[in-house]
């Protein structure tokens, strides 16, 4: 009896520390999940921020580094807690049809326009990135479009639209797949390609490429943060969501996002609202 | 669980829609998979063969490079046929990278290993008789060897309805060196990989389905032949 | 002088040569030197024969105990066993050895008798074609003849396993216990059968445990005893065989 009374208690007493413990852990913020694009992870961007947050708040971030397509899918299916991505049409649907609130501008990139080196289109003579994929278009050079509904894809697509140039033309493949592996695939068929800038500052040196143009306003790509509506699933961490947001746009973070460099090159230009 | 039926009736309306992209996707996966079936049965068949009726230097050698082959993950091979075509590798003039030839080329390698250790072991497991008998009526060698892949034509037909099935169901080879180029080297396997990447589940639970029906089909198939074959050796 | 003219016989078939061996009693059609088989590397051997002639005109009857080797000297001297040790000289001829229990080819009847024909070349193949229908009735196969060869009895098979040997015409045939677990009736074709062949020329090999027909037919005996084998005359049965209906084999031996 006696035996049994201590075991009871001794039982009772490790499931009272253990929600006590539950409860001290929840008191930080837990763990968040963020649906990101593989740009902003594969650039080494998040491995550098995170820490700082994770430490300063006592919160685990799992990144899922996704396509735009698949990281707003997720968050449309309440899979993840918050998404950082790079497709303000996608974006701006994902927040008008209730998936996503309180959408932030965080940073932006570019893109630029890569080719084989002896440029048989003749692009870089090109003045703006309309007249450039123009040009390819009519060349019937090679392009390899990512194919994938990633951010990049949905960019690549928006510049063709308003060069006017009707797709599929001639030397137009679609490989769905991601950055780098599409740089390779570029490199080997000697085509042209539309990459951002981290990916090809990583690839650079591994591929027979060399950049067609860049620098035209049109190639640049916002990075938004978007909360998962807490409305909509739950069980969403949006205390460790709303966070993780409110540092992201801070001046001391903004301030990181513009220190940040890959290759001895600056990559993102911090642009949160003030 | 709405969005999972959702996605499931989708997937049927594409498929008996005859959506234009999703067939062409099937027709590339056959077309690859049964080219390189059919280029790699008659050597496979000759060397499974050779390993079963003759003893040469170098044949438990050969045997056990089989096995091991059999077990290499197919983005190995990928890899290395990768490595092998690419602009930078020894056969890279050729230009295959990123075509249809690649793949075919990589799912001949990967079946072969499969082909030749089945074969073998079907040959091995024939009527000794069957041979001797043509050959002592005056059969020449070819038709010896016809009469015996007649008297084992089950086990071989299972062997060959295997290796398509590997090849076919195949995904890390065929992204690797195929690339995954719409309407060129798009196969099943490598655009449900995309689709799902793309969150686009639909197109992926039809393809899906599509190799998941093939499976059933061959291995019902496989089945009758089974039944058959033991019915006739009664 | 021989040993030179059949070494001239191997590269080149001549028919003069031929025809002289074949008439020449002392001739032989298949020589035996030295010949040791084993199953395994260093086991006993099954046997160990020193020399042994098989002759022009002798029909042989294989005796021996189970296991003794027979069948394995049979394959051996068609050639569906490779020589291990000593060797196997053959004069000249088709050897067509018969599986105790035949193999048949899937299809019909017709279709394993075909299977012959499709083998044989010019004359020959026009020569079985035309005999074909005769070989039928001699066997009794006739009524059988598109019916599928898995469904055959016992005796129907042995049968067309010998009809297809009689086809190929063979100059020597080595018959592996053909009258096991046979009826007197299907005994009787094969009778017929291989005395129609003998009549062409050609010599036969029967091992067997019980005298039968076929072995009546045999004037030579061939014993397989602790590994050697021994040779001895048929005397009396020569006589039965020959007074009886196997004229033209007479006729050979006593050339």
């Amino acid at each position: 009896m006696r035996i049994l009374n201590t075991f009871i208690r001794s039982a009772v007493l490790a499931v009272v520390a253990a929600t006590a413990s539950v409860q001290a852990y929840a008191e930080d913020l837990g763990i968040i999940r963020l649906a990101t694009t593989t740009s902003t992870y594969n650039s080494g961007l998040l491995d550098y921020l995170l820490p700082e947050f994770e430490k300063a708040n006592g919160a685990t971030i799992q990144v899922i580094a996704v396509g735009t397509g698949k990281a707003l899918r997720m968050g449309r299916d309440g899979d993840v807690d918050v998404v950082m991505t790079h497709a303000p049409q996608a974006e701006a649907k994902f927040v008008s049809e209730g998936h996503g609130i309180q959408p932030r501008a965080i940073m932006y990139n570019d893109f630029v326009l890569v080719g084989p080196k002896n440029d048989p289109a003749g692009v870089k003579s090109a003045d703006s990135i309309e007249a450039a994929l123009t040009k390819i278009a009519s060349h019937s050079a090679l392009f390899i479009s990512r194919g994938d509904d990633s951010g990049t894809h949905k960019k690549e697509l928006g510049l063709w639209k308003s060069a006017h140039t009707k797709l599929p033309f001639e030397g137009y493949r679609e490989v769905g797949q991601g950055m780098g592996k599409v740089l390779q695939i570029s490199s080997e068929l000697q085509a042209y390609t539309l990459t951002d800038r981290g990916t090809w500052l990583a690839y650079k040196s591994k591929v027979d490429l060399a950049i067609a143009s860049e620098g035209d306003k049109r190639l640049f790509n916002p990075y938004q943060v978007i909360l998962v509506n807490p409305t909509k699933y739950d069980g969403l961490n949006t205390t460790g969501a709303q966070a993780f947001s409110d540092w992201l746009v801070s001046d001391a973070t903004q301030k990181r996002i513009n220190d940040f460099r890959l290759h001895g090159e600056r990559l993102f230009i911090a642009n949160a609202a003030k | 669980m709405a969005s999972l039926t959702e996605t499931f009736v989708a997937a049927v309306e594409l498929l008996v829609s005859g959506d234009k992209a999703l067939w062409t996707i099937i027709a590339v996966s056959f077309n690859v998979s049964f080219t390189a079936l059919i280029l790699a049965i008659v050597p496979a068949t000759l060397i499974g063969f050779a390993l079963a009726y003759w003893r040469f230097p170098g044949r438990w050698l050969l045997l056990s490079l089989t096995h091991t082959l059999m077990a290499v993950p197919t983005v190995v091979v990928g890899l290395i046929l990768f490595m092998l075509l690419s602009r930078a590798g020894p056969l890279g003039d050729w230009r295959l990278l990123f075509t249809q030839n690649a793949m075919v080329v990589g799912q001949f390698l990967l079946c072969l290993p499969l082909l030749v250790s089945m074969t073998h072991s079907a040959f091995q497991g024939a009527d000794k008789r069957a041979w001797e008998t043509a050959k002592m009526l005056g059969a020449s060698p070819i038709r010896c060897l016809w009469v015996l892949m007649i008297e084992v034509r089950y086990a071989l037909y299972s062997s060959f309805i295997a290796a398509f099935a590997r090849i076919i169901a195949e995904v890390g080879c065929a992204m690797m060196v195929g690339g995954n180029i719409l309407n060129y080297t798009r196969s099943i396997t490598t655009a449900i990989a995309l689709e799902t990447l793309k969150g686009e589940y639909a197109q992926g639970v039809a393809l899906g389905l599509v190799l998941f029906l093939l499976a059933m089909l061959l291995n019902v198939g496989m089945g009758l032949l089974r039944g058959k074959g033991q019915l006739a050796s009664r | 002088m021989l040993e030179q003219e059949l070494k001239a016989l191997k590269q080149e078939p001549n028919p003069r040569l031929e025809q002289r061996l074949k008439q020449a009693p002392a001739c032989a059609l298949l020589t035996l030197d030295h010949l040791e088989h084993r199953w395994l590397e260093h086991s006993q051997s099954l046997f160990d024969i020193e020399q042994m002639h098989w002759q022009s005109g002798e029909h042989i009857w294989l005796q021996g105990a189970n296991g003794s080797g027979k069948t394995t000297l049979m394959r051996l001297l068609s050639h569906l066993e490779p020589v291990q040790k000593g060797s196997i000289r053959s004069a000249h001829g088709r050897i067509c050895y018969l599986h105790q229990t035949p193999y048949l080819f899937a299809g019909s009847v017709e279709r394993n008798l075909m299977f012959v024909i499709r083998s044989l070349k010019g004359d020959e193949r026009l020569g079985a074609k035309e005999a074909l229908d005769h070989g039928l009735e001699l066997a009794k196969l006739t009524a059988l003849r598109q019916q599928s060869a898995v469904t055959l009895s016992g005796g129907e098979r042995q049968r067309l396993a010998l009809l297809r040997a009689w086809l190929l015409q063979p100059d020597l045939l080595l018959l592996d216990e053909p009258a096991a677990n046979l009826d007197d009736d299907s005994i009787e074709l094969m009778y017929r059968l291989v005395t129609d062949l003998i009549a062409k020329g050609c010599v036969i090999m029967v091992s067997s445990h019980q005298t039968n027909q076929l072995t009546d037919l045999c004037n030579t005996c061939w014993t397989i005893h602790g590994g050697s084998l021994t040779r001895s005359e048929i005397t009396q049965h020569q006589d039965h065989c020959a007074s009886q209906n196997n004229s033209p084999s007479q006729k050979r031996d006593t050339v």
